[in-house]
C-alpha cells in the first residue's frame, strides 16, 4: 500500500480570493451554488492581505474526477493536486 | 416570512426585502412582479421609477433606495459579483445607478434575497443585519462618525462572524456630501451619492451573511457551458492586461507617452509628459508596495491590487482599490506625482466614502479657482491649493467629508461649488449634468466621449461609453458586429451615435445579470456577449431567452433611466452637451496631439445617437412611439402628464 495520498495543496500567496474554490467545491456535493457545503475554506485578512486557506475533513480530492473541481477554478494557480505522507496531519 | 418562497427559483433566490425606517420594520416580498427587468439594474431602476415622486428630494425621508443583485451574482459566472444601487440622484436632480463589485453582492443572495428597497428615515443611525433569511435593524449609534473600515471591522466584532459582508457609509455619507458612496470590502464604491441618501435616513450600513444555496436549473450544463468560458476569459488579452496591471495598467502602459489621453489640472490638457507621471505608473507601484491581487466573487481577472506602505510618512498602510480613476483624479488631475500620496488619498477616500471620481473634479475646480485667484487662502483655511500640491489634497479630503471650511463650499460638488462662488468660476467647473467629471481620451475618442456626456447618471464612462473603441477593434469585428468598420477610427464621429446607443443597451443587461463589464464584449469582441449571457441566464434561471430579446430589454432598461431623468430633472439635448472646454482647448501633445472636440461634429453625433434610440433629436426626449414600442406605458403616462413627450 503507497505511504502517500492525494490531497489538495495551495499557494496561499497567489490567492485573489475569488471564492470560484468554494462555490466549486460546494457544487461537487450538492449540484447548487452552494458554499457553505465546501470543504475548501479561504480566508483573507483586511488588515494584512494575508490569505488563510483550510482544506477541511470531507476532501477527498474528488476522487475519481480528473481534475479537483476547486483546481480546475483555479485561474491563479494557487490550488494544485499534489500528495502527502498519509502519517502527517494537514 | 415563511410563506413566501416555497415556489423553487433557480438562479434568483425569489425574495425582495422592503425596509420602512420610519417605523424600523421590515417585509418580505415575492420577487416575480419585478422579473421582466431580470435583476439587478433592471429591478432596482424600475422600483426608483415607479416609487419615486419627483417632488421629493434624494435626502427626503420619502426618497428610495434599491440595491439588487441579478440571477447569475453569486455563480461561477465569470465575475459575477455586482450589486447595484439606484437612487435619486443629489447632484444631478436625475438618476443615479451604479453598481460595485466584491463579495457582497454573492453573500446577500446567500442571506435569502435578490432584493433590497429602502425608505424612510430611522429616529436614530442604525444599521441592517440579515442573516440566513433573518433582517433586523441594529443600534448603530457607536458607529456614527466612524470611517467604513472602522465599521466593517466593529460589527464583525459584534456579530462575531468574520465572513460577514458589509456595505457601509463613511462621515461623507453622515454629513451628506453629494459625492458620498457605499463602501464594500473597504476598497470598492458605488453610489454617486447614495453614500449621503443612507446618510440622510441614518443607515450607517447593511450586513449580510448566509448558508443557502442558489439551485441552478441545468447544474451540469452550467458547469461545462462555464468552465469553457471562463477558460476563453482567461487566455483574453483583456484578461490578461488586468490581471498583470489592474486597470491602473491603462494609465501605465499608455500614459506618459501619450498613447492615452488623461484629464491634466482640471481637464485643461489631457496630455502629461513621461516625466510627470513616472512615479504613478504601474510598474512602480507593483515593484515597491504590491502584496498581493484581490478578486470580486468568481472573477478570474483580479483587476484589484493590494499595495503596502510599511513605514514612511502614510505607513503603516495597507490599500486597495486603486485604479486608472485614482490616478487621474489624485493625480494628473491635480499634477501631483507622489505615489505614496495617491495611496493615501485613495485610502482615505475609501475609509470617508467619498467617490473619487466626483471628488476629484470637486478639487480640481478648487485649485484652478486658487490659480485665478478667485479663492484666496482667506476662503481655503490657509490650504495653498497650487497644481502638485499633494499635502493640500490630503487636508481636503478630511475637510470635504466633514464638511469642515473649505470642505462644506466642495462637499456638494463641482457644479454647485462654482453655483456658490459664482464670479465665472461656472465656466470651469468640468461636470455633466452637474456631476463632476474625471475622465480621459473625451477630446481624442468621441464615441467613448459620447457615451460619457450621455451617461444617465451624468458624467461616467460605464453606460454607453465604448472602450473597445480606446482598446481597438479590427475592422472586420466592427463591420460584422455593428454594420460598419468606420468605427474604429478614433477621431471619426460616424457611427458613433448608434455604437454609444448599442453599448447603453447593451451595458444594461451586464449590470442586470449581474456580470462585471470586464469580462465582456465592453472591454474586448472576444469576450461574453448576448449570446453568452443568454445561454447563462438559460442554464442558471431556466428562462428561456435570446440575444434580440436581450436587447429589447436593455434597452427598455436604459430608457427607464433616461425617462427618470425626464421628469425628475428636465433634463434636455443641453444636458447632453459636453463642456466648452473640450471643444477650445485641444490636447497639446502626445500621440493625440491636437485632438479635440467639434460643435458640428459632435452634434451630428448627438443626433445619430437620439435617432438610434428613437427619440427626438430637437429636445433629446423620447417619443411615444419608442416608448411604446418598448411596452413601458407608465412612462408614457407620466412624461405626458408632464408635458415631455413629443409625438
Amino acid at each position: 500500500m503507497s505511504a502517500f495520498t492525494e490531497t489538495i495543496l495551495a499557494d496561499t500567496r497567489l490567492c485573489t480570493s475569488c471564492m470560484a474554490c468554494e462555490l466549486a467545491c460546494g457544487f461537487r456535493w450538492s449540484k447548487k451554488m452552494d458554499p457553505a457545503h465546501s470543504t475548501i475554506r479561504v480566508h483573507r485578512s483586511t488588515d494584512t492581505g494575508f490569505v488563510d486557506i483550510d482544506i477541511l475533513d470531507g476532501c477527498d480530492s474528488c476522487r475519481g474526477v480528473e481534475i479537483p473541481m476547486c483546481v480546475s477554478v483555479c485561474i491563479p494557480r494557487v490550488l494544485s493536486l499534489g500528495r502527502r505522507r498519509k502519517d502527517r496531519t494537514q | 416570512m415563511s410563506a413566501i418562497g416555497k415556489k423553487q427559483y433557480c438562479g434568483w433566490v425569489g425574495k425582495l426585502l422592503r425596509v420602512d425606517l420610519d417605523t424600523l420594520s421590515c417585509r418580505v416580498e415575492p420577487i416575480d412582479a419585478y422579473l421582466e427587468f431580470i435583476g439587478g439594474r433592471g429591478i432596482s431602476d424600475w422600483i426608483v421609477f415607479e416609487e419615486s415622486d419627483p417632488a421629493v428630494g434624494a435626502l427626503d425621508p420619502r426618497s428610495v433606495v434599491a440595491i439588487g443583485v441579478g440571477p447569475l451574482v453569486g455563480t461561477l459566472a465569470p465575475a459575477a459579483s455586482r450589486t447595484n444601487i439606484s437612487a435619486k440622484n443629489i447632484a444631478t436632480g436625475g438618476i443615479a445607478t451604479s453598481s460595485v463589485g466584491g463579495h457582497f453582492g454573492a453573500e446577500l443572495k446567500f442571506a435569502g434575497f435578490d432584493q433590497l428597497v429602502i425608505r424612510g428615515k430611522a429616529s436614530h443611525p442604525v444599521y441592517l443585519a440579515i442573516r440566513n433569511g433573518q433582517a433586523e435593524l441594529r443600534d448603530a449609534g457607536a458607529l456614527w462618525g466612524r470611517t467604513t473600515w472602522d465599521t466593517e471591522d466593529a460589527i464583525r466584532r459584534e456579530l462575531g462572524d468574520e465572513r460577514i459582508r458589509i456595505a457601509s457609509i463613511g462621515p461623507a455619507g453622515e454629513n451628506l456630501c453629494s459625492q458620498a458612496c457605499v463602501i464594500v470590502d473597504r476598497g470598492r464604491a458605488a453610489g454617486w451619492g447614495a453614500g449621503a441618501t443612507l446618510g440622510a435616513k441614518n443607515l450607517k450600513a447593511i450586513a449580510v451573511r448566509g448558508t443557502q444555496p442558489i439551485r441552478l436549473a441545468d447544474p451540469s450544463g452550467f458547469w461545462s457551458y462555464n468552465q469553457a468560458l471562463l477558460k476563453q476569459v482567461e487566455r483574453s488579452r483583456a484578461s490578461g492586461v488586468l490581471r498583470r496591471n489592474g486597470t491602473h495598467g491603462s494609465y501605465g502602459v499608455g500614459g506618459p507617452d501619450g498613447r492615452t489621453p488623461q484629464g491634466v489640472r482640471n481637464q485643461q490638457d489631457e496630455y502629461w509628459p513621461a516625466d510627470k507621471g513616472q512615479n504613478l505608473r504601474e510598474i512602480v507601484y507593483r515593484e515597491k508596495w504590491e502584496i498581493g491581487r484581490t478578486a470580486c466573487t468568481a472573477c478570474p481577472s483580479s483587476c484589484t491590487h493590494m499595495y503596502h506602505l510599511p513605514d514612511g510618512r502614510y505607513g503603516p498602510l495597507t490599500v486597495e482599490g486603486i485604479h486608472t480613476n485614482t490616478i487621474r483624479a489624485l493625480g494628473s488631475n491635480l499634477d501631483i506625482t507622489d505615489p505614496q500620496a495617491v495611496m493615501k488619498g485613495q485610502a482615505l477616500i475609501n475609509q470617508l466614502g467619498l467617490n473619487v471620481d466626483a471628488v476629484g473634479a470637486a478639487m480640481a475646480w478648487a485649485y484652478e479657482a486658487y490659480e485665478r485667484n478667485l479663492l484666496t487662502l482667506a476662503d481655503t483655511d490657509g490650504l495653498e491649493l497650487t497644481w502638485g500640491n499633494a499635502d493640500a489634497m490630503l487636508e481636503l479630503l478630511p475637510r470635504i467629508a466633514a464638511r469642515r471650511g473649505i470642505g462644506d463650499l466642495l462637499a456638494d460638488g463641482v457644479a454647485e461649488a462654482a453655483r456658490r462662488l459664482g464670479r465665472g468660476s461656472e465656466s470651469f467647473a468640468i461636470h455633466i449634468k452637474g456631476q463632476g467629471l474625471n475622465e480621459q481620451s473625451v477630446r481624442s475618442h468621441k464615441g467613448w466621449a459620447l457615451g460619457i456626456f450621455t451617461s444617465t447618471r451624468g458624467a461616467g464612462h460605464l453606460n454607453g461609453a465604448a472602450l473597445v473603441e480606446r482598446l481597438g477593434m479590427q475592422p472586420e469585428q466592427a463591420k460584422k458586429i455593428f454594420g460598419n468598420e468606420a468605427i474604429v477610427r478614433p477621431e471619426t464621429y460616424e457611427g458613433k451615435g448608434s455604437l454609444t446607443a448599442w453599448f447603453e443597451g447593451f451595458k444594461s443587461i451586464v449590470d442586470s445579470v449581474g456580470l462585471c463589464y470586464y469580462t465582456t464584449f465592453w472591454i474586448d469582441l472576444e469576450l461574453i456577449g448576448l449570446q453568452q449571457i443568454a445561454d447563462l441566464l438559460e442554464k442558471v434561471t431556466g428562462m428561456e431567452t435570446d440575444p434580440d430579446r436581450l436587447a429589447h430589454t436593455g434597452r427598455r432598461i436604459q430608457n427607464v433611466e433616461k425617462a427618470f431623468n425626464t421628469l425628475h430633472a428636465g433634463f434636455t439635448r443641453q444636458q447632453d452637451m459636453p463642456p466648452e472646454r473640450f471643444f477650445e482647448k485641444a490636447i497639446s501633445g502626445g500621440a493625440y496631439a491636437g485632438a479635440r472636440l467639434d460643435h458640428e461634429g459632435y452634434g451630428r453625433m448627438l443626433d445619430d445617437y437620439y435617432g438610434a434610440h428613437g427619440w427626438d433629436r430637437a429636445t433629446g426626449w423620447q417619443t411615444e412611439a419608442c416608448l411604446r414600442e418598448l411596452a413601458i406605458p407608465s412612462a408614457i403616462e407620466k412624461l405626458a402628464r408632464a408635458g415631455r413627450l413629443p409625438a
